[in-house]
């Protein structure tokens, strides 16, 4: 069953020259329980999809929708108290930076058992009791120190875990995690993600990772969005994502992923070009200018998103009976 | 935390001794002193002698700077030249000191109760009219010169509303319009620091994550935001206490009030070298101690700067 339903989403921001068109009309959907990874570059419109559903936009953003329905509720149509009801509460999210995320003038305690408070209405006692385990539940050593000790005294990966820590505390329905292991070292990343995926089993939420990176989501998620140019460009389980993708948007980003189990040595193979300008958004299809296989309709008309499988989605001219049958090179 | 605090104190002693000698050594490098025959016509050249004789001031520089260095680390900094004989500098000051410290308090604390909330205000309502209509007063606030300021409010005080106020007294009329006038100008200056760092803080992604929490939006200003906001207005706390506590020249002039700062351009054009060494002291202690808790304040605040060297 869907938990979170978003119908035709488009989020703009007013700028000095223009707006950008950051979102630009993508529906989605995500199941109780599931493991969705939204993959896609920088600008492609992941995150601030995320943050729409949110309404954490800085006030120069329009979000626009007909419908954002979370667990049977309008979040379109909530205000102030109502979407703060649902904050942290029923929905709750982990962000990119943990060095710039967390309050630097404020101890983990203090902003550990302020959802506590907030949500579940518990006392300073009973909260720092439950930020104790809470502590515990994301592995950090010696939690009882690491309660009184402020953000710039741990370490990238524990103030993550404290992040995290905060995410779950009133154990919400949804966990987002914007990037959570971007700015982490790589070792710290695998532990990072582990203890998220450890986390999301436990406690049956649905977990929505959004990265640029498809290897972070290849063994985790079940569920994959491609994002490109402010739209949805394919859609599918992680099997069709990894073995049968249709759009060349998505070969190229699984031809640009280093490969290292294999022993051979092939050269990665990146994709030419840059991502649209958002402000005057082509168009076509977003990927034309860069794609190899363009057709003369691409750079006109925008493909829509056809079904190509029992929940594969792909939104591609190629996949028209009359094109050109292509097969994905494998580089 | 300790280290800190020391070091700071540290560089206060410094910057006292420093302060001591360069004011000293000026001083006596103007040509004359205060009984030089030059200005003392009328006095016979064999009684100045004497005069000078019994101040030290006969002596060579070097060694009245030595001389007064001994008398001062006993605790001691002189009498005054001028005026009633033998009264010394100590009680001078502290017969000054306290009609400044009234108005002076009260105008710190008027300014950082009107100029933070104003500054919070601008910030959130920015690019509004709430936004506009303080930053237009701040500016004005921070160009207007306090003699200008002082003289409208007294002619507005004494000429449109008929409340003579030339002669100072503790009451409300009294000390509110030299607070008012004292405190334009630091209001003006906390408001704007206060919007512009708080616009910076209420970026911060720290900002988004309490959000998220569904902490309540009065809280993500008042909590999260304003505290990070704070710190550079603490900074500014330390030279504006001890400003405003000292004495203003031009306020204390203008509304006739007895405190040190008018009298201590007094003391300058009198040429009382005690007095100028013991105000200028005062001062000095005042401004490296004000800056010393504002330091200690803003530690307590960021912890992140109790571990810089």
């Amino acid at each position: 069953m869907a938990l979170l339903e978003v119908e035709n989403l488009t989020t703009t921001f007013r700028i000095g020259v223009g707006r950008v068109q950051a979102v630009r009309g993508i529906s989605f959907h995500v199941d109780e329980g599931e493991f969705l990874g939204i993959v896609g570059e920088s600008g492609s419109g992941k995150s601030v999809t995320m943050l729409s559903v949110m309404n954490l936009l800085p006030d120069y953003a329009t979000i626009k929708a007909d419908a954002i329905r979370f667990n049977g509720v309008e979040m379109t149509k909530l205000r102030g108290k109502e979407l703060r009801a649902m904050h942290g509460k029923e929905i709750s999210m982990i962000f990119q930076d943990p060095m710039t995320s967390l309050n630097p003038l404020f101890t983990v305690e203090q902003q550990l058992i302020e959802p506590l408070k907030i949500h579940l209405g518990m006392k300073k006692a009973e909260a720092r009791a439950k930020a104790l385990e809470l502590l515990r539940q994301v592995e950090i050593p010696a939690p009882e120190e690491r309660l009184k000790q402020y953000p710039h005294e741990l370490s990238g990966g524990m103030r993550q875990r404290v992040m995290i820590a905060m995410a779950v505390a009133c154990n919400p329905k949804m966990i987002i995690a914007d990037e959570p292991t971007t700015a982490l070292d790589v070792t710290i990343q695998a532990q990072i993600l582990e203890l998220l995926e450890g986390l999301k089993r436990n406690s049956g939420a649905s977990v929505v990772m959004i990265t640029h990176d498809l290897g972070v989501i290849a063994s985790m998620c079940s569920r994959i969005i491609v994002m490109y140019g402010g739209t949805i460009c394919e859609e599918g389980s992680a099997r069709d994502i990894f073995y049968a993708p249709r759009h060349p948007y998505t070969w190229g980003l699984l031809n640009s992923v280093p490969k290292i189990s294999t022993g051979e040595h092939k050269k990665l193979v990146p994709i030419p070009g840059t991502p649209p300008d958002m402000l005057k958004p082509p168009a076509g299809c977003p990927f034309a200018p860069r794609c190899r296989y363009c057709m003369r309709v691409c750079t006109t008309v925008a493909p829509p998103l056809l079904q190509c499988g029992e929940g594969h989605r792909a939104a591609c001219h190629l996949m028209h009976p009359n094109a050109p049958k292509i097969q994905r090179e494998d580089a | 935390m300790i280290r800190y605090i020391l070091k700071r104190l540290l560089a206060g002693v410094i910057s006292m001794v420093v302060l001591i000698t360069v004011v000293f050594f000026m001083m006596h490098a103007i040509p004359g002193d205060p009984f030089a025959p030059s200005d003392q016509k009328n006095v016979p050249p064999e009684i100045l002698e004497r005069i000078r004789a019994t101040y030290g001031l006969d002596k060579p520089v070097l060694e009245q700077y030595f001389d007064y260095w001994k008398a001062l680390l006993q605790g001691n900094l002189g009498v005054s030249v001028r005026g009633t004989e033998g009264v010394s500098v100590s009680d001078k000051i502290t017969h000054h000191f306290p009609s400044s410290l009234l108005v002076g308090g009260i105008a710190v604390v008027f300014s950082l109760l009107v100029g933070i909330p104003l500054g919070v205000l601008a910030a959130i309502r920015r690019k509004k009219a709430a936004d506009f209509t303080t930053m237009a007063i701040a500016s004005v606030g921070i160009s207007i010169p306090s003699f200008v300021l002082a003289l409208l409010l007294l002619l507005l005080t004494g000429e449109v509303l008929k409340i003579p106020i030339s002669v100072f007294q503790v009451d409300f009329i009294h000390l509110l319009i030299p607070v008012l006038c004292l405190s334009f100008n630091p209001i003006a200056y906390i408001a704007r620091q206060t919007r512009s760092s708080m616009l910076e803080a209420l970026e911060n992604d720290y900002v988004r994550t309490a959000r998220a929490k569904g902490v309540s939006e009065l809280m993500v200003v008042a909590k999260h935001a304003l505290k990070n906001a704070l710190t550079p207005v603490i900074t500014y706390l330390g030279p504006l206490v001890a400003g405003l506590l000292t004495g203003s020249f031009v306020v204390e002039k203008v509304f006739s009030i007895d405190g040190i700062g008018r009298y201590f351009v007094q003391m300058v054009s009198d040429r009382d070298y005690n007095m100028i060494m013991g105000i200028v002291i005062f001062y000095g202690a005042f401004v490296v101690i004000c800056n010393l808790i504002s330091d200690i304040l803003l530690a307590i605040v960021d912890p992140r700067v109790r571990y810089e060297k």
